[in-house]
């Protein structure tokens, strides 16, 4: 019946991000530790697939970003429990820089972008806002297998081309795929400047995002 | 017979007649008109004389209906405390909220860029006298509040600690009375733009709780005055559109949608203002912008005007800003 009760634990982990409880999921994440399930499984199968699920749930309009910002929190205190305790820190499935462009401080989506990147599995270097060009290409120099770049707003999008430029220049492209979004941002537009991948919402970006690193060869 | 002239044919849409053609105004604010006249944004957005003047220059070049004095969202914010960093060349944003132990109303004439919104408007009324109605920003007090407690912070309080949004939300909403009476003795038309309290951030209930009651103190004060006012919401807005009109904004302005299905929302009488978009408008062909301002024209009713989906792009170019402005002018309504 283990397997049974294992489950069970991680489904009221999914649960308690997804009802924005963080007190419930750090107990639940104790919990997980001392009855010696595996960590990298609760995280995954449990606080991530919570997240997940919030996903989709946004993408579906039947939740919005408050809720969001709050299950993430609840994930994240999960998250800081059960990570010291996955062995060798747990396989990352790649490294993803996200960053929103100069000029521009609209961060709640790449921040939910952020939340759904890790949830997935991957190791996100959250380069922030308002990142300067260099920035961008200092993450991908460091081993950033996808690029993120997101810009809100109309005057600030055109640096989304330059950062792609910037890339080409240190010759980092093709072993660097970037990934666009943001609310002003078109699939056209992404294919103008140049990006490998273009994403509408954040359920979106974690499938771009797979795909782009299974395309990464270095 | 001859025209009408521009302000007689917004009040005739304010009224709820048919004016002899559609009112148009593609939304050109600081940043385009800056560009256009060959000034820098920071020139428009921080000294008066030149923000009227390439307000007023785009105006006479484009040969639109409306006049909208608006630099950015962070006047407010900035005019109460907040840290804004008003780049050489682009539009001012956000740094850091208000660090202060008690937050107060600006004095519109004294505090931030504040007086500089006001002269400008003060400057165009003087040029434009009763030719054309002038629309002068402000926020809503939904998203001054989220600039003032941060805006991450402030979604979250909606759910855990509602009655500090409050707090936030009163204060904001004290500042902007303040400010809307300021921008009417000026001889400006108060158009609220509220891009936080936006259907892709929060919900239809958040919204009808948190945003519309604030905006309807704001716009009932507006009424009081004498003067009318107009709403704008960014991003998605179809569920929002019953609470946008209850508020008793004089003109709704929507974001990219259906303008059939807003028109559906909010009944015939309403004035709706949009929605050619933003990204055609950057991106696209005059052809293409002839052919979206027709579907608006032709989805939106009698009671529209024509305008785009949010602010014109500062390097928008002016052949798609000019074919916005002219379909209006062989707009034939049947």
């Amino acid at each position: 019946m283990k397997g049974m009760s294992t489950k069970a634990l991680f489904d009221q982990l999914a649960e308690a991000v997804m009802t924005m409880k963080p007190e419930l999921v750090v107990e639940l994440a104790r919990k997980v530790l001392e009855q010696g399930l595996s960590p990298q499984d609760a995280m995954t199968q449990g606080l991530a697939a919570g997240m997940r699920r919030m996903g989709e749930k946004y993408a579906a309009k039947e939740c919005f970003v408050p809720e969001v910002l709050l299950a993430s929190k609840a994930m994240y205190a999960g998250f800081d429990i059960l990570k010291e305790h996955v062995a060798g820190g747990g396989h990352s499935r790649g490294k993803v820089a996200l960053g929103v462009v100069q000029g521009d401080i609209h961060d709640i989506g790449k921040n939910i972008v952020k939340v759904m990147v890790q949830a997935a599995g991957f190791e996100v270097v959250d380069l922030g806002r308002n990142v300067p060009l260099p920035e961008f290409v200092r993450a991908a120099e460091n081993g950033a297998a996808v690029v993120g770049i997101s810009s809100l707003m109309t005057t600030t999008m055109p640096r989304m081309g330059k950062v792609v430029e910037a890339l080409d220049k240190a010759g980092l492209r093709p072993g660097v795929k970037v990934i666009v979004g943001g609310a002003p941002v078109t699939e056209r537009f992404a294919q103008n400047i140049g990006a490998d991948g273009f994403a509408p919402d954040a359920h979106a970006a974690v499938l771009e995002i797979e795909r782009l690193v299974g395309q990464v060869s270095r | 017979m001859g025209e009408q002239d521009r302000s007689r044919r917004f009040a005739a849409l304010m009224r709820g007649e048919k004016p002899d053609r559609p009112v148009v105004f593609p939304m050109v604010v600081a940043n385009h008109a800056a560009r256009l006249e060959g000034f820098s944004i920071s020139e428009a957005v921080t000294q008066a004389d030149t923000l009227a003047r390439v307000l007023y220059s785009a105006y006479r070049f484009y040969g639109y209906d409306l006049v909208m004095v608006f630099t950015d969202t962070m006047v407010e914010a900035e005019a109460m405390g907040a840290q804004v960093l008003i780049p050489d060349d682009d539009d001012p944003f956000l740094l850091e909220p208000p660090r202060v132990s008690k937050l107060e109303p600006a004095d519109p004439e004294k505090d931030g860029r504040i007086p500089v919104v006001l002269e400008a408007t003060r400057r165009l009324k003087a040029l434009l006298e009763d030719e054309t109605p002038i629309l002068t920003s402000l926020k809503g007090p939904f998203s001054l509040a989220s600039f003032l407690r941060g805006i991450n912070g402030f979604l979250e309080d909606l759910l855990t600690n509602p009655r500090r949004a409050r707090e936030f939300l009163r204060i904001a909403t004290d500042n902007q009375l303040a400010y809307a009476e300021a921008i009417v003795k000026a001889g400006g038309i108060p158009f609220i733009g509220d891009p936080v309290a936006s259907g892709s951030l929060i919900s239809p209930e958040m919204f009808r709780e948190f945003a519309q009651p604030y905006l309807a103190q704001l716009i009932r004060s507006v009424h009081e005055s004498g003067a009318k006012a107009g709403l704008h919401i960014c991003g998605e807005t179809k569920r929002l559109l019953a609470g946008m009109a209850a508020t008793g904004a004089d003109f709704l302005s929507v974001d990219e949608m259906d303008l059939a299905l807003a028109r559906q929302e909010v009944g015939d009488k309403t004035v709706l203002m949009g929605n050619v978009s933003t990204n055609l408008l950057l991106e696209g062909t005059p052809e293409q912008i002839a052919a979206a301002a027709k579907e608006c024209l032709e989805r939106g009713g009698q009671s529209l005007i024509l305008s785009s989906s949010c602010d014109v792009p500062a390097d928008a170019p002016k052949e798609n800003v000019q074919a916005l402005v002219k379909a209006s002018r062989e707009w034939e309504a049947t």
